[in-house]
This record gives structure tokens, C-alpha cells and sequence, in this order.
């Protein structure tokens, strides 16, 4: 779990300067977690700076078969509190395997956890993934 | 670690009594005051001149179609611009307190219910409101054009005999959220010594009172307070169910926010519509991307704390009398009021007479600005 708070939000960083374990996100971005096997990894650069206002999040997937991501779903909910958002937020592809996220809000202080699925375009190989981060918010 | 064993050094009369984690909790309510900058869905905003015209208006029961009520007779400047009575009374009861307006562009909603999403629109509610000053927009329109309003109106508007009632509707109401944006709270005793922590100031942090430095402690700790009434402005601007009573009569009840998102949703003078002046449109993400939950059904807009001492009684239906008694609430809630699907923050706190007055002290600690 990580301190958002702390986190720089560096939109627009150059994909160039990626040096994370990941040569396809930017150094910086987070990695979500999966409780499947799945053949990409996804990784997330949040806009986070307090709560109460909206926010952008930069996702990036990474590895083999991200070109058959046709539709991503993106949320997020309070556990502890048993509320999700207030907002629906927007999503723009902006490349293959690349997201930008906004209307992201948190109205509360404490642990939110953000939740990214990924689906296929195909009905009969329909194919989705589910993948999680855990958010402190304050 | 304690700081006030390290404010014992500095031989200041009273310590600080907050660790290192409630002062970085501390330090999330401010700085205060916070510098909003114009407001773009508004052309005069920020302009002296339509900021003169609003505070007249402001007090001119000419906006009332019988001439016998202004805003200034619900939103009076002695309350804080509330008016100090449990419901507001207009043509009749009506259903809900009359909220301060000091501070409205900490706000993302406005109304109990954020029925509106800017301060000009929520100035038209009133205006327009059968059971209040009951104009329609061809009556507004002839009564301004028939007062000594015309000059002024035509200098930040143009020619009100060219406008249509609508926009005419529209312009009075952005003069009015001009003048109502520049009524704000000020420094107070809780904000010295925020930023004296801030600062590393532990001498001066030390003359704020060691019973409010307990209520605070008491407010973004035991009491869960600052769950909701987050952030500088002691609010985070959205809706909950604080376990009032959503009953109006026996058989009426209040929606809340419910009712608040089906009538944004209707309403055309929002950030998102033709009326905002802002081509950017900024803002209009909220109107846009709000959700429509059950869970909205009778919670309301939790309310900024800051000079609360001045707009007694409190809640949307105004039922609680004094601070005393908002305190007696939290402290003994009523678990069967909250919604079943309840957000687990607010339970009973079993407070004892003295943290009861702590939390008291630290609330008048965020009105003792002066204004
Ligand atoms: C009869 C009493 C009454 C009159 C007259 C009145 N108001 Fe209000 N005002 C209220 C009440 C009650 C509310 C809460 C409304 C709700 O939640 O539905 C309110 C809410 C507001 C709010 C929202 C504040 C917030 O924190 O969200 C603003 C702004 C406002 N009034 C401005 C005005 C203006 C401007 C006028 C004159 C054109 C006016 N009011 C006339 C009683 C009144
Ligand atoms: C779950 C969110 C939540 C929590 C936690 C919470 N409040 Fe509130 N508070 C609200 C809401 C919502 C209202 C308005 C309720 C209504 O009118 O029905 C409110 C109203 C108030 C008011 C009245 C303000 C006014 O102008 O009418 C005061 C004072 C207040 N709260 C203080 C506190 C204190 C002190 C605590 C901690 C013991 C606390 N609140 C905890 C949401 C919350």
C-alpha cells in the first residue's frame, strides 16, 4: 500500500523516460495486482493530491496480448465504508494499452481501492481480467 | 512522539498536546482563508461594480413579486446570513433551514440538497419560487426595468428593454452570486495555531487552548468528524446521513439529495448549460458525471463548520438548538436512524461532560474571526 499524498502526479511525462521494471510505463507508475494469472501487467500513475477533488489517473498495460483489450472498466470503492464513488469516471484511450482516466474522486479520507478490468472484444473467447490497488487517501 | 514535550523547552505557558500524526491531520484544514480566483461561469464576478449592484439587490424586496421579502429577510448578515430560526419562513413554512452563505465557492453544490451547482443558479430558486418571492421571469424583468435598477443593470449587461426575461433572470442573479462570493470567513484562533504548527511555532501554537487542542483531537480522532467535515473549509462538499430525521410530517418526507440530483438534472443554469459564461465550461464535469445511487435518499450537504457559532439552530431541518446539542447527537446517536446500508462512521461515543465542552470549545474555535 502506498501514500498518494506523496506521489508526484507527472502527467504527460515522456514514455521515454520510462525506467521501471516495465519499459512500457513511466517510472513513478504504480503496479496493480491480479489475483489471476493474466498475460499483461497493469500499471497506474495517479493524479492523487487530496480528496475531495477530482483527479486524473494514466494507466498503462504492459506485456503480451494488450492489443486485444477492447473496453476497460475503471472504479473504485471504500471497503470499510461500503460506498464506491459518487462519480462515474471518464475513460480515453489515448494508444493501445494506454488510458487516461478522468473524473477520478475520492470524498473520503482512508482506503480506497481502485478496480481496472479489461475485456475482449470477442464474445466466444470472451476474456476479462480484474486488477486491484489499494489507496490511502487523506 | 509527543510535541508537547518538545514545546516543554520552549517554556511557553501551555503545551502542545497533539502528536506528530494529528498535527499532519491538523495541518489538512488549512491555510485558510483560500483565494478562489473568479469565477468563470460568471462574466461579473469579481467585478466591484456588479458586486454593489448584488448587495443592493440583496436587501430590495423588489425581487419579491408582493414587494414584501428580500434575501436579506431569510439570509440576514446578523446570523452569518442565516436567519436563526429551526425552517425558514417565506409565503409559509417552508422545509428546510436557511443555510449561511458565508464561504459559498468552498462549495460544489449548493442547497441542503445540491439541487444547483453554482451560486447564480441557486440565487434564481428563490426568485422563481412560488412559496418565497414568487416572480416568474416576465415579472423580474418589469419590475427591475421599472425601479432605478435600469442604469446600472444596462452598464454590466446592456439595454434591459433588448433582453429577453430569461436572461434578464440570469444577469440578476450572477450580480447576486457576485456580491454573495465576497462573504467569507477570516482567520480564527484555530487557523494561528494550524499555522503556527505549520511553521514549527510551538510557542505560539501553545496559546490555543488546551480544552480546544482536546476537542480537535477529539474531532479528526474518536469522533470520526473529519471523515466528513473535511479539509480547510470543514467540509467535503458531498452528502450523508448524519442520522437526522428526514421526516417533514408525519406523512412528507424530505429526499434529500435524491430529490437534489433529479432536480439538477432539470435544471437549465447549470455549469455544463448555455448560461454558465465559461467556455471552458469548467466544472461541468460534476452535473456530468455524478451518479445516481439509492443510498442519496435522505442524506444532505454536510455543512462547512466555519463560523457556526453565528447560525444556530443547525441541520436541514434546524432541529438541533446549539453546538451543545449538535455535540449531544453525535454523542448519542440514534443507530436506527441511519440508513441500513450505513457508512459504519457514526456510532454512539459515549463523551464525558468534558469532552463534551472540549468539542464545543474547538467548534468556537473556528468562528472566533471577528466578522
Ligand atoms: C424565505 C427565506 C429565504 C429567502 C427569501 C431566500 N432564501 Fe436563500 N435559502 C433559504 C433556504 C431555506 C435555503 C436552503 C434551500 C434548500 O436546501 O433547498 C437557502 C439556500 C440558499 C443558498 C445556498 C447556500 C448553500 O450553502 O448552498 C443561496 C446561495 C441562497 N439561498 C441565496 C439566496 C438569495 C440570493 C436570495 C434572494 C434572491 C435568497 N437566498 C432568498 C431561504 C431563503
Ligand atoms: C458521515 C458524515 C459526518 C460525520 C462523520 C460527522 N458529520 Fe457533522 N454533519 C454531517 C451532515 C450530513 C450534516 C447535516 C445533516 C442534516 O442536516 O441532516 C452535519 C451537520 C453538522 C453540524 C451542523 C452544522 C450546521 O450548520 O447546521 C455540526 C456542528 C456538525 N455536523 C459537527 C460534527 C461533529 C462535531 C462531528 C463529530 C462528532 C460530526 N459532525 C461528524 C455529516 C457528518
Amino acid at each position: 500500500m502506498i501514500k498518494l499524498a506523496v506521489l508526484p502526479s507527472i502527467f504527460g511525462a515522456s514514455l521515454l523516460a520510462a525506467t521501471s521494471a516495465q519499459a512500457c510505463a513511466p517510472s513513478g507508475a504504480v503496479e496493480l495486482t491480479s489475483l489471476q494469472e493474466t498475460p499483461f501487467q497493469a500499471y497506474a500513475e495517479l493524479g492523487l493530491e487530496t480528496i475531495s477533488k477530482p483527479f486524473e489517473i494514466d494507466l498503462y498495460f504492459c506485456g503480451d496480448g494488450i492489443e486485444k483489450i477492447y473496453r476497460i472498466k475503471v472504479d473504485a470503492i471504500m471497503p470499510a465504508h461500503q460506498h464506491g464513488m459518487n462519480y462515474t469516471p471518464e475513460i480515453y484511450g489515448i494508444e493501445p494499452g494506454i488510458y487516461q482516466i478522468s473524473g477520478m474522486f475520492f470524498h473520503m479520507p482512508g482506503m480506497w481501492e481502485l478496480q481496472v478490468s479489461t475485456h475482449s472484444a470477442s464474445e466466444t473467447d470472451a476474456q476479462s481480467y480484474l486488477f486491484t490497488l489499494d489507496i490511502t487517501a487523506r | 512522539m509527543v510535541f508537547g514535550m518538545l514545546a516543554g523547552f520552549t517554556a511557553a505557558k501551555s503545551d502542545v498536546l497533539l502528536s506528530e500524526d494529528e498535527i499532519a491531520q491538523t495541518l489538512l484544514h488549512g491555510p485558510w482563508p483560500i483565494e478562489y480566483g473568479k469565477d468563470p461561469s460568471n462574466r461579473v464576478s469579481g467585478n466591484l461594480e456588479a458586486i454593489a449592484f448584488g448587495k443592493a439587490l440583496f436587501s430590495d424586496p423588489i425581487l419579491s413579486r408582493d414587494e414584501n421579502m428580500s434575501c436579506a429577510s431569510c439570509h440576514d448578515p446578523e446570523y452569518g446570513f442565516s436567519d436563526a430560526l429551526p425552517r425558514a419562513v417565506g409565503q409559509k413554512l417552508l422545509d428546510r433551514n436557511t443555510p449561511s452563505l458565508m464561504n459559498l465557492r468552498s462549495h460544489r453544490w449548493f442547497g441542503w440538497a445540491g439541487g444547483t451547482d453554482n451560486i447564480w443558479a441557486q440565487s434564481i430558486d428563490p426568485i422563481l419560487n412560488i412559496d418565497e418571492m414568487g416572480h416568474d421571469a416576465e415579472s423580474l424583468r418589469s419590475a427591475i426595468a421599472g425601479s432605478t435598477y435600469p442604469q446600472t443593470y444596462g452598464k454590466l449587461f446592456g439595454d434591459i428593454s433588448k433582453h429577453a426575461p430569461e436572461d434578464v433572470l440570469v444577469n440578476i442573479s450572477k450580480a447576486l452570486a457576485a456580491y454573495q462570493e465576497t462573504l467569507r470567513t477570516g482567520q480564527t484562533s484555530f487557523d494561528r495555531f494550524r499555522n503556527a504548527l505549520e511553521a514549527g511555532d510551538l510557542t505560539t501554537a501553545g496559546t490555543y487552548s488546551d480544552s480546544a487542542q482536546r476537542g480537535l483531537q477529539l474531532f479528526i480522532g474518536r469522533g470520526n468528524c473529519a471523515f466528513c467535515h473535511s479539509g480547510p473549509a470543514f467540509t467535503n462538499g458531498e452528502f450523508h446521513d448524519a442520522g437526522v430525521p428526514y421526516f417533514i410530517t408525519e406523512t412528507r418526507v424530505d429526499e434529500g439529495r435524491f430529490g437534489g440530483l433529479k432536480a439538477i438534472k432539470q435544471n437549465p443554469f447549470t455549469l455544463a448549460g448555455d448560461y454558465s459564461d465559461d467556455p471552458e465550461k469548467t466544472g461541468a464535469w460534476a452535473v456530468n458525471q455524478v451518479r445516481f445511487q439509492h443510498s442519496d435518499f435522505g442524506t444532505f450537504r454536510v455543512p462547512g463548520l466555519r463560523g457556526a457559532t453565528k447560525t444556530a439552530p443547525y441541520m436541514h431541518n434546524g432541529s438541533l438548538k446549539d453546538l451543545a446539542a449538535v455535540v449531544d447527537h453525535y454523542n448519542a446517536i440514534n443507530m436506527e436512524r441511519l440508513h441500513v446500508d450505513g457508512e459504519a462512521i457514526l456510532q454512539p461515543l459515549g463523551l464525558s461532560p468534558q469532552e463534551k465542552n472540549d468539542l464545543i470549545a474547538f467548534l468556537e474555535s473556528l468562528s472566533d474571526d471577528g466578522s
